[in-house]
């Protein structure tokens, strides 16, 4: 019992700053991906 | 009334900020493919962005915290199983890689490309009913949700319900994916802040001894080993391990986020990225659930874990957690919180409407014209179809969702009406992508199986929610390998052909 829980401990800690982690930088670095798609499918701007 | 002004003005705020945020799509919307996959313009981030929106939602936060209330840390073992799987079909492109290379807009597309059109509008029916009856449990929880944690009285639920509903309507159907992606992104940063924000107040609480005590003195060992917990077992991994690659590969909505992408290689790195978000989208909730159990689990035992009991009142396991905030959040950021969580629940609620609405116009009504001998519908004519199936998914959920009670923990039922269509679509679809002799009778054989093994054990034999599923899934492998022996595949499909320029 003692393993799983020291095992869930461990998981838990990656979960948790992995979660935080990712979250700072997609919020961050989300807005550029965000203004080139409005560029992208701005009209008259389009590819094809 | 548990709520301050402060609190109403910040959840007011955030409403008002995303309808307009939301509107803001329209105005790029020039074809079916921007309305449904978002011109393909996904870059890595905002990919990342709109699939950990599109699949935390207050019903998310529900189930999970209902699971770690009744079987404590062994519950983590499916949060785990639903993030490593996500971060291998990321790794190797399992199914999304040549999903993205077909350019499709729904599953149920590839049916048709491999297989025929008679099975892509089976499958496409199979679905629609599934994911809807799946959605339709989603109001009535966030609503026990919203009403549990601002105390607002439970006659105004269906009132408040229809208003949110509404909203998100709205610009899902003005701007399609567009407005939903733009939504989920400013969602997903409140949802994910509110998510890190309770995990703090809930563990300082109640305190990390006392929750892993709690668990210890209710559960014993089956509240840490999975094993040995009763409800879970080597049949419920097995289990949970199919269904998360069904989900992370069929699952209509996930499956539009890897449409939407610019290129398959995007779509691995957010798929692979989109798992470590998975391991805390589950385990975070769970641990809030425990949290709860260790401050209010005084009640009698029910399988296991003690009721919680709330001033004198005996609550549902469910009702647990949004009780345990409604106590120990402060005043702002109770605002905060609740709008974190109308956020997940708009953010998944737009997702789902568009998925749902998009199977429907494009895998039963598209494929029922030419059925007829129509002609075809212009892109304007497809997204007007759209956006009247989207009314027609709204309505539903508004009769369906807020009067059905489901049965059990809700994480299993939500399971379950998932398998009826993912273990078919799931043997269907990588036999048609991995494997060169499956054949149509092969597909129609899988989803029928796959639906059948999964409705007759569980509503007429009453077997548990992990035979019932483990089941489902052989029985629709077990249909697609028959199928396809017996009758073997009759002409190249354009499915071949791609596998053949990738060989050469």
């Amino acid at each position: 019992m003692n393993a799983w829980r020291i095992f869930w401990e461990f998981c838990l800690w990656v979960a948790g700053a992995t979660f935080a982690g990712i979250t700072l930088i997609v919020i961050f670095r989300g807005f550029s991906d965000l203004r080139e798609m409005f560029v992208k499918l701005a009209p008259g701007k389009r590819k094809n | 009334m548990n709520f301050t002004p402060l609190d109403w003005s910040i959840v007011i705020g955030y409403l008002a900020i995303s309808m307009a945020v939301g509107l803001i799509g329209k105005r790029y919307i020039g074809n079916l493919s921007d309305y449904l996959v978002a011109g393909r313009e996904l870059g890595m981030y905002l990919g990342i962005a709109t699939l950990a929106a599109t699949e935390i939602g207050t019903i998310t936060f529900m189930y999970n915290g209902e699971m770690g209330y009744r079987y404590g840390f062994a519950a983590f073992a499916a949060a785990l199983i639903s993030g490593v799987v996500m971060i291998i079909v990321g790794r190797t492109g399992f199914v999304v890689r040549r999903f993205r290379e077909m350019r499709l807009m729904t599953v149920p597309e590839f049916f048709e490309l491999k297989y025929t059109l008679g099975l892509r509008l089976l499958t496409g029916v199979l679905v629609a009913v599934g994911g809807i009856l799946n959605m339709g449990v989603f109001l009535k929880i966030e609503g026990e949700f919203l009403t549990i944690v601002t105390g607002i009285s439970s006659r105004y639920l269906v009132a408040a319900m229809t208003v949110i509903l509404m909203l998100e309507l709205i610009y899902t159907v003005v701007g399609g994916m567009v407005s939903v992606v733009i939504t989920d992104f400013l969602q997903y940063a409140l949802l994910s802040i509110a998510t890190i924000v309770v995990t703090f107040y809930a563990v300082h609480r109640a305190g990390w001894t006392a929750m892993v005590d709690k668990v210890a003195t209710t559960m014993g060992r089956a509240g840490f080993d999975p094993f040995s917990n009763a409800k879970f077992g080597i049949t419920f991994l097995l289990w949970q391990i199919l269904l998360w690659f069904s989900i992370h590969t069929c699952w209509q909505t996930t499956a539009m986020r890897m449409f939407s992408t610019r290129s398959p290689e995007i779509s691995k790195r957010v798929m692979t990225w989109t798992g470590f978000i998975f391991l805390g989208r589950g385990m975070l909730p769970m641990l809030w659930g425990i949290a709860a159990l260790t401050i209010y689990g005084a009640g009698a035992a029910r399988q296991g874990a003690p009721a919680p009991v709330i001033a004198g009142h005996t609550l549902a396991p469910i009702d647990a957690m949004p009780a345990m905030l409604a106590h120990i959040l402060g005043p702002g950021v109770k605002g905060l919180v609740v709008a974190g969580m109308l956020a997940a629940t708009m953010s998944v609620n737009s997702s789902y409407l568009l998925g749902w609405s998009a199977i429907i116009s494009q895998d039963v009504a598209m494929p029922l014209r030419r059925l007829m001998g129509r002609a075809p519908l212009s892109s304007r004519a497809q997204i007007f179809v759209n956006r009247v199936a989207n009314l027609f998914v709204s309505l539903f959920l508004m009769f369906w969702g807020l009067y059905y009670t489901p049965p059990g923990a809700v994480y299993l039922y939500l399971n379950i009406t998932g398998t009826i269509f993912l273990a078919g679509a799931f043997a269907a679809v990588t036999g048609g992508l991995y494997w060169r002799r499956a054949s149509t009778a092969g597909g129609y054989l899988a989803m029928l199986c796959g639906a059948g093994g999964a409705v007759i054990p569980f509503f007429f034999l009453h077997y548990s929610e992990n035979i019932t599923g483990f089941m489902s899934f052989g029985l629709a492998a077990i249909g697609m390998i028959v199928g396809s022996w017996l009758f073997p595949p009759a002409k190249r499909t354009p499915v071949e052909q791609l596998h053949a320029k990738e060989s050469s």
